[in-house]
């Protein structure tokens, strides 16, 4: 098992390095001066060469590439351009806020998604189920950002049962102004969710070990709940892993509109000002977990299915 | 055939399919795919069920317990008399009463036809909490005392294991395990050795011959294997793009062929026989009909060698004949091979 | 074509053919291909941006959805933007769909290095959350419509990349393959005029959905000020009527969500349809 793991790791250091080289040829090569964007038209050149010596940016490529790779190494990604705060504070104060709204709306979706799901197949075929196939790929094709812009009018403009925007730190006070990006948040993945777990669940009912369940007399209930369900889980568990580093992310468009101080809007903060530290960070720090996150997907089917062999 | 000794009391029946008829239904319209079937199915004895893939012998084995899916398809027509219940009116209550602990059902498969993800105790002890209300510990002495007849070598360890531990062979006899455990007076086994190599094949064999000595099941054996029927079946029925073309014993079947299509089946066995360890049937040309463009005379009629002018207009009606051990013998042909009765 | 995608095809077309709701939807699609045309031809539409009345009109015969806070016609204004979503997914489907059939053909087809180099590729750029690399390379290729093109097609073509990957790796070892081979001819004419084509079911399926994906990713990138600039869109037209919402003006949230709404529903729906007709496991 642990030279399962540490194999996994290894098969995940080329991605990692990948993603550095991705983000690195973007930002340096075809990025221009970033100090130079950063400081904008006014800036003089003393203030530009200054500033590049502060950040190594007047060292050859290559040394740059090995700074930033042993930034990574170290977990210390430099000062913005613009707070002049340490990258990685900015991260740990954005993951807090970003996980309030994100954790219970994947939880939430997850299961509301596998219950309609579960419904949908247990119907299959039969009115409700196209009904709520139906719905779901209705939901699935209105935009994001109407039904950010609708809930917003309806549930705290028109309805005051929510608050507008803004957000407070408290662990009670945060949720009067999360509840409403979360609800948002779930409407919009439940539709995508749903047909995805139902098309797992009916993709199961067509093997044949539910004949054989039927077979030794089994109820229909018993079949899809137990039988069924069992061997869906490992597509849904895998589908919930993968949303892991989402959660950290945060949404980009719900923490902007909804102004929640999380990883997205610093990140949306940071574009809009030409900051690359912060940018360069959050895009490697985000790809490492997806990658971590892949791994403990694999290691996870490892030990719940009893047919994937470790070798 | 030593259960005919009193020559004119036949036996009473342990299933009797009377004109059963499917219809699946799909966006493309839909088609009968099986029709107007019938046969019986006498007290221990193993009937053979035999035809191409496509035939209907699967759907036809499916329906008896119910298992088609719902959703698209259709029983139309007939009755399957079972004891005091007709399986195909009976209540669903009912029918989940019957369904492993009456009659029972081996697949093709037992790979896929056992649940990955639980161990093989979990999925045979199951099967008795279904129908027993009989302690956990009694439940799993009696799934390891069933392991141990089907010649599973230590049970009480394999017990625990998951369907991918196991071998080809031995997932088979944990399947037939798991259909016998309740001792059913019908087991339909659809094609259970076609997964297997010869020799496991000849092991499941006789292991089914065995179980029909020592507990009297009756048992119908679907496949398209003619050397399989050769080996255990007592009678055959010969099925053709959803009809049943030819119904006897298996003597009669094998010795006096009547219909050209079972003639042409026998044909091919020897030369496969040679070729491939599975008894396949490739070598009638041509293919089983499309059963959506069903033609007006007899379904063989493309690909029979002796058809006539009638044999494309007129659909054959069943003709019977009873020999000399008063075994009836019936086939679907307006120009029946052979015709000296023995 | 070889005969045995051939016969294939034609079933599955028959099939697609065959079923009303996906000829309907692919009949509203054209529509709104039809009205992008004539847009991108001049005949209509062209004064999207002038003046043509007093601001927030309501809906009459003269301007079918109203006006907007700066008194332009909302319908006018919805059917340029028509054209800016056909442009945006036409673009981002047609590229990455090339890009990515040639990569995951070339991969599936040549096995080692080649191979482990495109898998290296892709699972790079997959691992770098999607919606952060289309701002990515919008923030360097610069806002605007061309900024979205170039982002679209650096992340999209992943998704056909894998699937036709997949593909062509069952592909290779099929008889009819192992029968060119056979045959003596060429690696290249083997994969192209036989593989190749055989991967077109997966590849139109993508294409779909990768047409709607760019089509609601403009939309976001839009809000968040780094999509289409200048020019209206879904996009900025949703955005754009937030502040009109609270004077309880509905046309423009409206009339861009329905006609956004239809299209991407349409397209679902022949996605799905395609998918099923095309699908080998169920006949």
């Amino acid at each position: 098992m642990t030279a399962y793991v540490l194999r996994r790791l290894l098969h995940g250091i080329p991605i990692i390095l990948g993603v550095t080289i991705v983000t690195f040829i973007l930002f340096h090569v075809f990025g221009g001066n970033p100090i130079a964007s950063f400081l904008g038209k006014n800036a003089t050149l003393a203030d530009i060469a200054a500033m590049e010596k502060e950040y190594g940016f007047d060292k050859s490529l290559p040394l740059q590439y090995l700074d930033y790779l042993y930034q990574i190494i170290r977990f210390d990604f430099g000062r913005s351009f613009a707070t002049r705060e340490p990258v990685v504070d900015m991260i740990i104060s954005g993951v807090g806020p970003s996980l309030s709204l994100t954790l219970p709306a994947l939880l939430l979706t997850s299961l509301i998604s596998v219950s309609i799901a579960l419904v949908s197949a247990f119907f299959r075929g039969q009115l409700v189920d196209r009904l709520l196939v139906f719905l779901a790929v209705i939901g699935m094709s209105v935009s994001f950002l109407v039904y950010i812009v609708l809930g917003q009018y309806l549930l705290a403009f028109k309805l005051p049962l929510f608050q507008i925007h803004g957000y407070e730190a408290g662990f009670i006070d945060r949720w009067q102004y999360l509840s409403l990006p979360i609800i948002v948040m779930v409407v919009v993945g439940t539709g995508y969710d749903t047909r995805f777990y139902r098309s797992v669940m009916v993709e199961e009912t067509t093997k044949d070990y539910i004949v054989t369940a039927f077979a030794k007399g089994l109820s229909r209930r018993r079949v899809m709940f137990v039988h069924m369900l069992k061997n869906a889980s490992l597509p849904i568990i895998t589908r919930m892993m993968i949303s892991v580093p989402f959660l950290v992310t945060g949404s980009l468009l719900l923490e902007s509109f909804f102004g929640i101080p999380g990883m997205g809007n610093m990140l949306l903060t940071a574009l809009d000002q030409a900051d690359l530290p912060v940018i360069k960070a959050y895009t490697v720090v985000i790809s490492i977990l997806f990658v971590l996150s892949n791994i403990t997907t694999d290691v996870l089917y490892a030990i719940f299915d009893p047919r994937v062999k470790l070798s | 055939m030593n259960n005919l000794s009193s020559p004119n009391r036949m036996p009473p029946m342990a299933l009797s399919v009377t004109d059963l008829t499917v219809r699946f239904d799909s966006d493309q319209g839909s088609l009968i795919a099986v029709e107007n079937v019938s046969f019986q199915l006498r007290h221990g004895e193993i009937l053979g069920v035999v035809g191409e893939s496509g035939c209907g012998k699967t759907v036809t084995s499916k329906a008896i317990l119910r298992l088609l899916p719902e959703h698209f398809s259709k029983i139309t027509n007939g009755k399957i008399q079972f004891g005091n219940d007709d399986l195909v009116r009976v209540t669903e209550q009912r029918m989940r009463q019957i369904r492993g602990a009456e009659i029972a059902m081996i697949f093709q498969d037992p790979m896929s036809a056992l649940n990955p993800v639980f161990t093989i105790g979990y999925q045979i002890t199951e099967a008795i909490a279904q129908h027993r209300s009989i302690s956990r510990k009694a439940q799993q002495s009696m799934a390891i005392d069933m392991l141990k007849q089907v010649g599973i070598p230590s049970p009480e360890r394999r017990f625990f294991d998951y369907p991918h531990q196991l071998s080809g062979g031995m997932r088979q006899r944990v399947m037939i395990a798991m259909a016998l455990v309740l001792n059913p007076k019908v087991l339909l086994a659809d094609e259970p050795t076609t997964a297997l190599d010869v020799t496991l094949q000849a092991q499941i064999l006789d292991l089914m011959d065995t179980i029909r000595e020592k507990h009297k099941t009756s048992i119908i054996l679907v496949t398209h294997d003619l050397g399989v029927v050769a080996e255990v079946c007592d009678r055959v029925v010969v099925m053709y793009a959803g009809r049943v073309v030819e119904q006897g014993s298996a003597v009669d079947i094998f010795k006096n062929p009547r219909h050209p299509y079972t003639a042409r089946l026998m044909e091919s066995l020897p030369q496969s026989d040679r070729h491939s360890r599975h008894h396949r049937l490739p070598t009638i040309s041509g293919l089983v009909p499309d059963l959506r463009q069903r033609p007006a005379g007899c379904r063989f009629a493309d690909r029979c060698l002796i058809t006539q002018q009638r044999c494309v207009q007129e659909e054959p009606e069943l003709v019977s004949e009873v020999n000399a051990a008063h075994e009836t013998h019936s086939w679907r042909c307006h120009y029946p091979l052979g015709g000296m009765s023995t | 074509m070889n005969v045995v995608a051939r016969i294939w095809s034609q079933r599955s077309f028959q099939k697609l053919r065959r079923n009303k709701v996906a000829m309907g939807c692919l009949g509203i699609i054209s529509v709104y291909a039809i009205v992008a045309l004539g847009v991108s031809l001049g005949w209509f539409a062209g004064d999207h941006d002038s003046r043509v009345g007093a601001k927030y009109l309501e809906p009459s015969l003269e301007h079918l959805l109203g006006t907007d806070r700066q008194g332009r016609d909302i319908f006018i204004r919805v059917l340029y933007s028509t054209k800016v979503a056909f442009s945006v997914g036409l673009v981002a489907a047609v590229v990455s769909v090339f890009i990515g059939t040639a990569m995951g053909s070339l991969a599936g087809y040549f096995h080692g290095k080649v191979d482990a180099v495109i898998v290296w590729l892709y699972s790079t750029i997959q691992s770098i959350p999607y919606l952060l690399l289309l701002m990515a390379v919008t923030y360097i290729a610069g806002k605007g419509l061309s900024g979205l093109y170039v982002a679209f097609c650096a992340t999209y073509w992943v998704g056909p990349c894998r699937v036709v990957r997949g593909e062509v790796l069952k592909l290779r070892e099929a008889e009819f393959v192992q029968a060119a081979r056979a045959l003596g001819f060429g690696r290249w004419r083997i994969l192209i005029r036989h593989i190749v084509p055989n991967t077109m079911h997966v590849v139109l399926v993508n294409f779909a959905l990768l047409f709607i994906g760019a089509i609601k990713s403009e939309v976001i990138l839009s809000y968040l000020g780094l999509g289409v600039q200048g020019e209206p869109s879904w996009g900025t037209m949703i955005d754009q009527a937030r502040a009109e919402l609270i004077n309880g003006f509905f046309w423009q949230i409206g009339g861009a969500t329905v006609a956004m709404f239809v299209l991407v529903l349409a397209f679902n729906i022949f996605a799905d349809a395609m998918q099923d007709a095309f699908d080998p496991k169920a006949k």
